[in-house]
């Protein structure tokens, strides 16, 4: 998320699109009702299932499964038609009036393609999808969209100085030819570019996009069209996209939250409080799980992994990794920090060259995602497999195939709380376990309530959570069996030697233990979070006197430890300390500097403040940063309010837990502020800026840098001189590594896909594409092995098969949780939602003859399972184009929480193994997306009987 | 934590419903009715006088009063009490009437006090130098006086609440008092008698031994020396009674009592009874070498 | 009667009324009920919820070191005491019959699950990561890169990675564990480590 969870109360509208948040994060729809009660929300969910939180919303679209872009690529052609466009944000803080390369050119040119692509790799060449640039700078070239007062520093950059249309919107310079389409006359800017490329997206009447490739009533369009673009582009409105996996589980996810992140800066949403792009993450750690790069492409801290090719040495790693721009400028102080915490007391020894080598580096180029995993483990290459609470077997794609690859290895070890699907597979329906080779341990592992630890929310907030009881039995936390395993590695490599010994020898992994053989997680947390390597031998007692405060404070010279930067400064930050003495009322013991200002001690008594170290400290003070809002709407009190000014609470709770990065919670809010640092909406604002251009009110920490102008630093002629400059305007998005375009990117090139999203249709359809004969993603892997060597067990069905005629879509309920071992082994849960069940619409129920209660089988080329079918109005059939002719496509729903062990396996059997299989994913497919290979399992093709 | 959104309601109680609770509670426990009556005396004593005090408009409204609150200051300063020094004879002499009773003998010098030492002038630095805790010049009007001085500060705490409520009254309801992480008083800044767990959402309510202002507090907090370390926090109920919670503070060795379970209204939970009904866990609490942290409504 | 600054700090605080009602003839042993007490000691904790990712706490009361309640947190700014009918069930995670309680083991083609201790799980673990981790190692690899004059250049670099073992999951672990997840993970060379994130 780029906001948080308690901000969805600033919201003025809400688009609900691939996902269900009334179902799966229920307590998050009080905040939107909030929003509904104090600002007169709008609720809007496009899905192609009336869905609880349809129930509840003010506007509701079906969408036949896979068509996100076609649909938000028209809101993107009707806030262009209809000019409804935050033009001051366009034009300062997107690369929108940035000039591009002439020699891109888009698929209304290439017929469905990008320029670049090569037809042989399946690849395209990235080399056109990129900007003019000024000779003389190297910068990219910016005009004006609008008229603007152009920044003495910052050339294309500005105040707008008019003129307005009717509805206060700036007139762009070239409205008239946006007005009549005429695009490729404009100037060959981004927006130009955009401008054409969205044009083909059309919304009106019913052989529109929208009718025929979406399904949807273009009438209906044009009224959430008009209350999400129409409302949020003005500069005090906000809108935001709450999306799941109904998004992202596609061959083309990526592109689609670009299409609307695209959308979001167009309207000047992302940055503001109630905006942003907020992906509603579906497990109570994943994004910890994430941010601590248990992902085969990440380290911790979104750190890029290296590879053979392009890094074989640390200077190498450092110099084709490092951009010239942004904040990942500084990684070399990051990588480096990371690699004394692996090899610290080695690299000290022997260099931090040497601790490079011992890291692994992938072969460039090659995929180690989910499905290449168990592409290459059905391939026979992995022999072992280790597994922390995952259950492949009931929530990978296509499990059949993923279970069949598990027959293939030598040794399994899974940690869990339960006995799992996967733990089980060599006695899944339908095998002899004697056939199986496989060596199988089952660790069992403490729950959340019988280990501390911090976890990670959806906004990025880290909250500690307190060991209330022992775990049962015998089970440990998963950073015991770590331990311990480390250890005895340690142990075996030390006396017998082996591969890359020194990569396990030296490994820093020092943490005291306890009676119980449980490491110190304090030491772990101040390891991710960082400290300054001490003086002479390493003690845990010298590093926790060191704790470094903040990413902007690690050295690039191997002087300092940070696991995992974006969490630096968890240990305390001196934010967390100052607020909190001064609630506690111990800020007067705190040393004051010669400024007045309080100092913080960096010392080991200061992170225990009050006898609690600060990251574990939930503040349950409920301190909000707070301002007033005059009664003119307009003006700003941070104190000393007027009696009749109005308390503005946007519910950040800086004191409640910490988030990364640096305590922000709301990231890019440099861009809540227009050009002159004054907030776009007064009632949602996070910064104020002075008249000596410092900033002013901070209700949120800040996302950029302020250079005051009489800095000794600032150019000479400028000095005083109110410019972008002073309020880091012109980097609104730093985070970006684009030279030049530390802005929102409506165009990008960090995309394997395309600089612009484009429809194709997902892997498996009923219909062609109807924007182009492109008919899948291009730069999708469309066949992995298994599918081009047995086609018959893991292939596709063809376009519009008709052994497979229905759209199927898989989904969650609010009983059941992911792959359900954590909640199918709970009779409060379970009888609530006891058995798997498929949902149809009443049409295709009438032709079929099947009833409500009916036993049915849903068959995908890859396997079959079976449901009691639940015939609904929230399902029906939608009407699209096929070949020019209209086409009736019935959806069929299925919830994927079901397997055939626990005390519910999905179907009637009750506490232990199934003879039948209920998982839905044995059905889907093994493709995925062509930037993250996230499985499409939200759109696939299915056949559908009657049982009994 | 976004403001207003607990919807805390603050006490509405009368000499009705003080009397009808009373006897709920001396009929459970017999031996709780003469510290019930003196309550119910001094009660009654109290809101029939404070029909005496005008009401008053509150000196701050609107913006100013979630600005003091978010700055972390009490609503209602010492000097920003008006307090009617006549009135405030009749209603010290009032409810000395009422403890002198308990003998005739005056062992607590509390009728010469009343009779022979007290006038006006007295009353009015006793009050300032009470309100402002001035303890120089508070000890040094006590000097020669006959009465005890525990026995004239719960005179005083008595005599001033009626004021109080009339001061505190419409400020506690125009504020936003959901949540204060405060462990006195967000209105008047003196200490809570006790707590109770509102059954609709666990939020924890303290009550003000003083002026009766509600305010929830955080559950996982000590009130008194605010530490949030949980491996300090516990509590302790008797099988008998799982209704009360003892709330402990390793830290600093308090403690507070909490009723959990009430099922009545809110609004009615007479706490000051409460507190001396629940006086069988205070000596729990005590034997276990804790000490109270909170106020009695007495003082 | 004397009162000294001291004393008067004293009796200001939160004693007073307890030894004013006492002067009175109230103590609070006079007062307070005949009952015998059997006192319990309990214990609160916050705990996050184990389901959805939006972070709302619960308080979790523990009584002779067992779960005997759980309810939202009042003072959480995410969820203020409320919790889905999952986060209310947290409680039959942690008192359920099902859980794993043993160390099992499945030798090859075995039918059923043994029961094993850590004793011999950990050393069984680590001899099995050994052997397939050292059969599988990539120490070098051959990488072409071109010359300044364009012509491609062969030379053997240190890969360091193991290609026979992967690690899938963390998303349910905490922070600390999922650091040391990926710590351990990458001490061996693993390049197959992925979770819940990308599925």
């Amino acid at each position: 998320m780029t906001n948080h969870w308690v901000d969805l109360k600033n919201a003025d509208v809400f688009m609900i699109c691939g996902a269900n948040p009334s179902e799966n994060h229920p307590c998050s729809w009080k905040w939107l009702e909030k929003a509904r009660e104090e600002r007169g929300a709008k609720i809007i969910v496009v899905d192609p299932r009336f869905t609880r939180s349809a129930a509840r919303a003010d506007l509701f679209s079906f969408l036949r499964p896979g068509t996100d872009i076609a649909f938000f690529n028209a809101l993107i052609k009707y806030a262009i038609d209809n000019n409804y466009i935050n033009w001051e944000y366009v034009q300062n803080y997107t690369n929108a009036p940035i000039l591009v390369n002439p020699d891109f050119k888009g698929p209304w040119e290439l017929d469905g393609y990008f320029s670049g692509y090569d037809k042989e790799k399946k690849k395209y060449d990235t080399k056109t999808w990129n900007y003019q640039t000024d000779p003389a700078t190297g910068e990219p070239i910016r005009v004006q969209l609008i008229p603007i007062a152009e920044d003495p520093t910052f050339h294309g950059r500005g105040v707008p100085i008019g003129p307005k249309d009717a509805n206060g919107n700036y007139i762009p310079v070239e409205w008239d030819l946006i007005k009549a389409g005429r695009y490729d006359e404009m100037q060959p800017t981004v927006f130009a570019k955009l401008a054409k490329h969205v044009s083909r997206y059309t919304y009106d009447g019913p052989d529109s996009v929208v009718a025929k490739v979406c399904g949807m009533d273009p009438e209906k369009f044009k009224e959430i069209a008009e209350t999400y673009v129409g409302i949020t582009h003005k500069r005090e409105k906000t809108g935001n996209l709450m999306y799941a996996m109904g998004l992202t589980q596609s061959t083309y996810g990526t592109e689609k939250i670009r299409a609307f992140a695209i959308l979001q800066a167009l309207l000047g949403n992302t940055g503001l409080p109630g905006g942003g792009i907020n992906a509603l993450r579906g497990e109570s750690n994943v994004q910890g799980s994430t941010d601590f790069g248990l992902l085969s492409h990440i380290l911790p801290g979104y750190i890029s992994v290296p590879n053979t090719t392009d890094h074989p040495t640390l200077d190498k790693y450092l110099e084709k990794s490092t951009p010239k721009a942004g904040i990942w400028t500084w990684l070399p102080r990051f990588f480096k920090s990371y690699l004394m915490a692996y090899y610290g007391p080695y690299a000290k020894k022997n260099g931090l060259d040497k601790a490079y080598d011992l890291h692994p580096k992938v072969k460039k180029g090659k995929n180690y995602t989910h499905i290449a995993l168990f592409e290459d483990m059905y391939a026979g290459i992995i022999k072992g497999l280790i597994a922390w609470g995952q259950n492949p077997v009931v929530g990978g794609a296509c499990s059949n195939l993923e279970a069949a690859a598990m027959d293939k290895l030598d040794w399994f070890v899974a940690a869990d709380l339960w006995e799992t699907e996967s733990m089980n597979f060599w006695r899944r329906p339908g095998v002899e376990p004697k056939d199986i080779k496989t060596e199988v341990w089952v660790l069992p592992a403490a729950s959340s309530v019988e280990k501390s630890g911090a976890v990670t929310n959806s906004g990025r907030l880290a909250q500690y959570r307190w060991k209330a009881v022992e775990p049962p039995g015998e089970a440990k936390s998963d950073a015991w069996i770590m331990h311990q395993l480390m250890k005895a590695l340690k142990d075996l490599y030390e006396a017998e030697g082996g591969k890359n010994k020194e990569a396990i020898t030296e490994l820093f992994w020092a943490y005291e233990e306890d009676e119980h053989g449980d490491p110190n997680l304090d030491q772990v947390q101040l390891e991710m979070s960082g400290f300054t390597w001490p003086e002479g031998d390493f003690s845990w007692e010298a590093a926790f006197k060191k704790p470094v405060f903040g990413f902007a404070n690690l050295k690039d010279d191997g002087s300092t430890v940070s696991g995992t930067w974006i969490y630096c400064g968890q240990w305390a930050s001196d934010a967390d300390i100052e607020s909190a003495a001064k609630i506690l009322k111990i800020d007067g013991q705190l040393p004051k500097g010669d400024d007045g200002k309080v100092k913080i001690p960096r010392d080991k008594q200061v992170t225990e403040w009050n006898g609690i170290p600060f990251n574990k400290a939930q503040w349950h003070f409920q301190k909000t940063n707070v301002y007033w809002l005059g009664s003119d709407g307009q003006t700003i009190y941070t104190e000393n309010p007027p009696p009749d000014a109005k308390l503005i609470d946007l519910g950040i709770s800086p004191n409640w837990a910490w988030a990364w990065p640096v305590n922000r919670r709301i990231i890019y809010n440099r861009n809540s502020v227009d050009w002159s640092g004054k907030p776009f909406a007064p009632d949602k604002a996070l910064f104020t800026f002075k008249d000596d251009e410092t900033l002013g009110m901070k209700i949120d920490v800040p996302d950029f840098y302020t250079q005051p102008s009489s800095d000794p630093a600032f150019p000479e002629e400028l000095r005083g001189k109110a410019t972008m400059r002073t309020r880091s305007g012109a980097t609104s998005f730093f985070m970006n590594r684009e030279p030049g375009a530390l802005v929102a990117r409506l165009f990008s090139n960090s995309m394997v896909d395309g600089p612009f999203p484009e429809h194709y249709e997902p892997r498996e359809s009923p219909v062609k594409n109807m924007l182009s004969s492109v008919q899948n993603n291009p730069a999708a892997v469309l066949e992995w092995p298994s599918a081009k060597n047995e086609p018959e067990k893991w292939g596709f069905a063809e376009v519009g098969d008709k052994r497979f005629p229905y759209v199927c879509t898989t989904y969650r309920v609010t009983e059941h949780w992911q792959a359900g071992q954590m909640t199918r082994n709970n009779s409060w849960l379970g009888e609530a939602m006891p058995e798997n069940f498929v949902e149809i619409s009443k049409e295709l129920a009438d032709e079929l003859g099947i009833k409500n209660g009916d036993l049915v089988e849903v068959e995908s080329l890859r396997g079959k399972v079976q449901g009691v079918a639940v015939v609904t109005v929230r399902l029906k059939p939608l009407e699209i184009g096929d070949n020019g002719t209209a086409r009736k496509i019935h959806i069929v729903g299925l919830t994927w929480h079901y397997g055939y062990i626990g005390l519910f396996t999905g179907g009637p059997e009750r506490n232990g193994m199934s003879k039948k299989n209920y998982a839905a994913n044995q059905l889907t497919p093994h493709v995925g997306d062509a930037n993250t290979t996230i499985p499409e399992s939200k759109a696939f093709l299915v056949n559908l009987r009657k049982v009994k | 934590m976004a403001i207003g959104d607990f919807d805390l309601k603050q006490r509405r109680i009368n000499k009705s419903l003080v009397a009808r609770r009373a006897r709920e509670y001396v009929e459970k426990n017999p031996k709780l009715r003469g510290v019930a009556n003196l309550y119910r005396e001094i009660f009654s004593v109290q809101r029939r006088i404070s029909q005496r005090i005008p009401d008053r408009l509150p000196h701050i409204e609107g913006a100013l009063i979630s600005s003091r609150l978010q700055e972390g200051q009490i609503l209602l300063r010492p000097e920003e009490m008006e307090i009617d020094i006549s009135v405030f004879m009749d209603v010290i002499r009032e409810i000395g009437e009422v403890l002198a009773k308990r003998s005739e003998s005056d062992p607590f010098g509390l009728q010469e006090f009343l009779q022979d030492e007290l006038d006006e002038d007295l009353a009015k630095e006793l009050v300032e130098s009470y309100l402002t805790g001035d303890e120089d010049r508070f000890g040094s009007l006590m000097e020669g006086k006959s009465v005890s001085p525990e026995l004239l500060l719960l005179l005083l705490h008595v005599s001033l609440a009626p004021f109080y409520w009339k001061a505190a009254g419409s400020l506690a309801r125009q504020a936003d008092l959901g949540q204060v992480p405060k462990g006195t008083c967000p209105v008047c800044g003196d200490l809570p008698i006790m707590g109770f767990i509102r059954a609709e959402d666990g939020l924890r309510v303290l009550e003000c031994s003083r002026c009766g202002t509600r305010w929830g507090f955080p559950r996982m907090m000590c009130p008194f020396c605010l530490t949030t370390d949980q491996k300090s926090l516990s509590y302790i109920f008797s099988e008998e009674d799982p209704g009360h919670r003892v709330y402990l503070c390793e830290k600093c060795r308090k403690y507070i009592k909490v009723t959990q379970s009430y099922t009545g209204k809110d609004e009615e939970l007479v706490l000051p009874l409460e507190d001396l009904a629940t006086a069988h866990l205070d000596l729990a609490a005590e034997k276990k070498g804790y000490q109270r942290g909170c106020r009695t409504v007495f003082s | 009667m004397e009162l000294s600054r001291r004393s008067f700090l004293k009796l200001s605080g939160a004693g007073i009324g307890v030894a004013a009602l006492a002067q009175l003839g109230f103590t609070t042993p006079a007062y307070a009920a005949d009952v015998e007490l059997r006192i319990r000691e309990a214990k609160e904790s916050t705990t996050v919820c184990p389901y959805c990712s939006m972070g709302c706490s619960a308080i979790v009361s523990v009584q002779d070191g067992k779960i005997v309640g759980l309810e939202g947190l009042p003072d959480s700014p995410i969820n203020r005491a409320s919790l889905c009918s999952k986060g209310q069930s947290i409680i039959q995670v942690a008192n359920n019959e099902r859980r794993l309680k043993k160390v099992l083991y499945r030798a090859p083609g075995a039918t059923d699950w043994e029961e094993k201790t850590w004793e011999e799980a950990i050393p069984a673990i680590a001899r099995l990561i050994k052997d397939t981790r050292d059969a599988t190692f990539v120490e070098t690899e051959e990488i072409t890169t071109k010359d300044a004059t364009g012509n491609d250049v062969k030379t053997e670099v240190t890969a360091n990675r193991c290609e026979g073992i992967a690690q899938l999951g963390g998303a349910a672990l905490d922070n600390e564990e999922c650091y040391l997840a990926s710590k351990f993970a990458r001490a061996l060379g693993l390049v197959y480590i992925e979770h819940q994130a990308r599925i």
